[in-house]
Formats: C-alpha cells, structure tokens, sequence
C-alpha cells in the first residue's frame, strides 16, 4: 500500500527502524497516558532538521502539551497546529497566529480536510513532503460511530499516501473496543505499540521488516 | 443520440456562454440548459440529472441558492460550481462537488463532468469496502480462529473484499486529486 518512490522520513531517533517510506500513514496504540501523544510529537519534531512540513490536529485542545514536546526537541520549528477540540481556546503562547487554524468539531470531517489543505497550499514546495499527527481517533469516536470514523481514516490516509506524507494517528486501546481497532488497523501501514512498565516506557513495531521482535525502551 | 447515457444540466444566465457549453458536450450527453435558478431547480425536479453544471453568480437565485435549494430537496446531483476566479477550498465546505474556472476549451468541461460521474463510482466503491470491513471485523472479534476457517460466509467476505480492493484500485484510493478528496469527507458527514 506504500507508494512508490525513494525518500524515506527519519524516525530513528524515536523509533527502532531507521527511517519511513514516504506516504506510510503509523497507527501509535496503547493505554490512556502512555504517551502517544509525546512519541506523535517526537515524530513531528524531525521535520525541521530533514527539510520537512508538520502539522498537528489535535482533537483534544493540546496543542501546547505537543509544542512543549517540539520545542525541547527542535526550537520552534516550523510546526502548523490544527484544533478541532472546539473549546475555543486560541493558539498556545507566543505561537505565530498563521500556523494555527481552528475546526469546529471533530466531527466536522470536511473541516479537517479543508485545514489540511490550507496547511499544504501554505507549505507549498517549501517543504520535501510533511510529518502530519492525528491525535486521537479515540475522541474521534466520541462524535461519530465507528464505521463513518473508519471511512474518515479511509480518505485521510489515503489522501496522506497520495501526497508522500508521513501520518501518525493516535488511539487509546483501552477505551476503544476489539473489534473497532481490528477494523481500523486495515488502514494502516504499521503500528506502534507502547506500554509503561514500572515507569519504564516500552515500544514495539508492527509492520516494518527492520523492527525488532521485542520490546525496545523508549529513551 | 449521445456516446453517454449521463445528463447534463448547464445552469447560466448569459444564453452565449450556455449555448457555448452545450456545443461543447451534447454530443457526448444527454445536455439541458437553464438560463436562471428558478428554472433549474424545475428540470432538476423533472429529470434524473447527473451533474449540475452551474454558474455562481446569476440574477435573481445565485449559485450558492441553487445548490442550497438542491440540499434541501434531497436532489440527487453533483454540482460543480462555474466561476470567474479561483474559489477557496471552501467552496467543498459548502457543498459544491467541484469548481471549474471560465472553461474555455470544450475539452475542460467534459473533463469536470466525467471526473464527476467517476467520483459517483468510486464512493460507492468506498462506502462498501468500509461495510465489509466492518463485517469481517464483527466476525473476526466474535469467533475463533477455526471457526473462521471454517465459515462460508468468512470466506466470501474475503474474496468480495479483495473484489472491491481491486475495483477501486490502489491509485483511485491514494486521492490525488485535492477537490475529491474534500468532498468524499463531506459525502462521509452527510450519509444517513
């Protein structure tokens, strides 16, 4: 399902595979807390120094947890933010007004597609290919049954392979039901599991030859 | 007779301009013309119209009161939007299907027209490979592995959906093109 072509995004200071293949859209699951929306923005944050766009859509109104993450790890970068939370709340501090868009509602599908396009009109040529998060499919589901979610998801990612991006979508598997995130999982490329044992955070990769077997400490 | 059993009805208030487009196309599809809003919203009552070609701003019912009027009466139609300048992509957002700027070759507006019938095709295609993916997810959460082997109905679902994976074809799902992708969202938010 990967498209064609040579370039790879750099996710080897994060993940245990080097790099990934442009238009490879990630699914990060685990339980509430672990830290999926941190190793998102983690992901993110190598946009700047690879040449990259990124983009965040937070369903959640946290787009200042992922900034702050950002930030420790690239400066300000160059990270456009999207909230479709609807809480009203404008951009994080001292965070440029023509990076940040707002969408009503999580539900509002067509908003966030609309945003999306905003944002890459904007970046233009600027950029070779964008890091784009999704966080979290989790609250998605509060708004919308599971099956109009997956067709959304559908369309994303598709669009996402279309353009050579690299996606990361985030989802609590706890909350979310078996057969929900079976259904989901068919979308995706890889997925990235992470767990918290004794406070020690733990990934495992799904999906990408280089990956290793076991569970790998996430630094 | 036209090549296509598609219709076609050119919304535009200057009778040139809508006598230019209908030159442009009648050969290949059943083609109306409508000289005002009022009018359209008449044959879009009578006839199965396939795609509205239609113009944004017109006297008396602009573009944006046409396509409002057809959401309200549940016309069945795609609707490209003809206008002088290059729209926002909210133009999607409101409900439009598609935007063509001043067409000036006939080759241009037969290209927005079958874009659009295509588009028709591969939602369907979408809409069903999400029900069966929701299906085998149903049934792979409920039985086991063994049962699963054992199930006809398990494994035409399979087949169906390496059917409609293929129907689709990986190129049509990669969404290339920006409007299709904003109004296949928007098809996904309106679906009852």
């Amino acid at each position: 399902m990967m498209s064609e072509g040579g370039r790879t995004y750099d996710v080897g200071d994060v993940l245990p595979v080097s790099g990934l293949e442009a238009g490879t859209n990630v699914l990060v699951t685990g339980p509430a807390r672990s830290g999926k929306t941190t190793l998102g923005a983690r992901i993110l944050a190598g946009a700047p120094r690879n040449g990259e766009g990124s983009l965040a859509i937070t369903t959640d109104g946290n787009g200042d947890d992922i900034l702050d993450v950002y930030r420790e790890h690239d400066g300000d970068g160059i990270l456009h933010l999207v909230d479709c939370s609807g809480s009203g709340v404008g951009p994080p501090s001292d965070f440029p007004s023509d990076r940040f868009q707002t969408v009503g509602s999580p539900s509002d599908m067509t908003g966030v597609g609309v945003a999306f396009e905003k944002y890459a009109k904007k970046i233009g040529d600027r950029v070779d290919g964008s890091r784009v998060m999704y966080d979290s499919l989790t609250t998605l589901l509060q708004y919308v049954e599971s099956k109009r979610a997956y067709r959304f998801i559908d369309v994303l990612t598709g669009r996402f392979r279309a353009e050579g991006d690299l996606s990361v979508f985030t989802v609590d598997d706890g909350t979310v039901d078996e057969r929900t995130s079976r259904m989901f999982m068919h979308e995706f490329d890889i997925e990235v599991k992470i767990r918290v044992e004794d406070d020690v955070r733990e990934v495992l990769v799904d999906g990408h030859p280089e990956a290793p077997d076991d569970w790998t400490r996430l630094d | 007779m036209t090549e296509d059993e598609s219709t076609v009805l050119i919304v535009e208030d200057d009778e040139d301009v809508a006598e230019t487009f209908r030159r442009w196309i009648e050969d290949i599809y059943e083609t109306h013309v409508a000289l005002r809003g009022s009018e359209a919203l008449e044959l879009l009552e009578n006839l199965d119209i396939d795609v509205v070609l239609l113009d944004r701003l017109m006297p008396g019912m602009s573009g944006e009161e046409v396509l409002e009027e057809i959401k309200e009466r549940g016309l069945d139609t795609r609707v490209a939007v003809v206008t002088a300048v290059e729209p926002d992509f909210d133009i999607i957002g409101m409900g439009f299907d598609e935007y063509i700027t001043k067409p000036s070759s006939p080759g241009e507006l037969r290209d927005t027209v079958e874009k659009l019938l295509r588009r028709d095709e591969r939602e369907e295609g979408r809409r069903e490979y999400a029900s069966l993916r929701a299906k085998q997810a149903a049934l792979e959460s409920s039985k086991s592995k063994k049962e699963l082997d054992e199930s006809q109905e398990y494994d035409e679902l399979l087949d169906r959906i390496d059917e409609v994976t293929d129907d689709l074809d990986i190129a049509e799902r990669e969404l290339v093109d920006e409007t299709e992708f904003l109004s296949s969202l928007r098809e996904i938010e309106e679906d009852e």
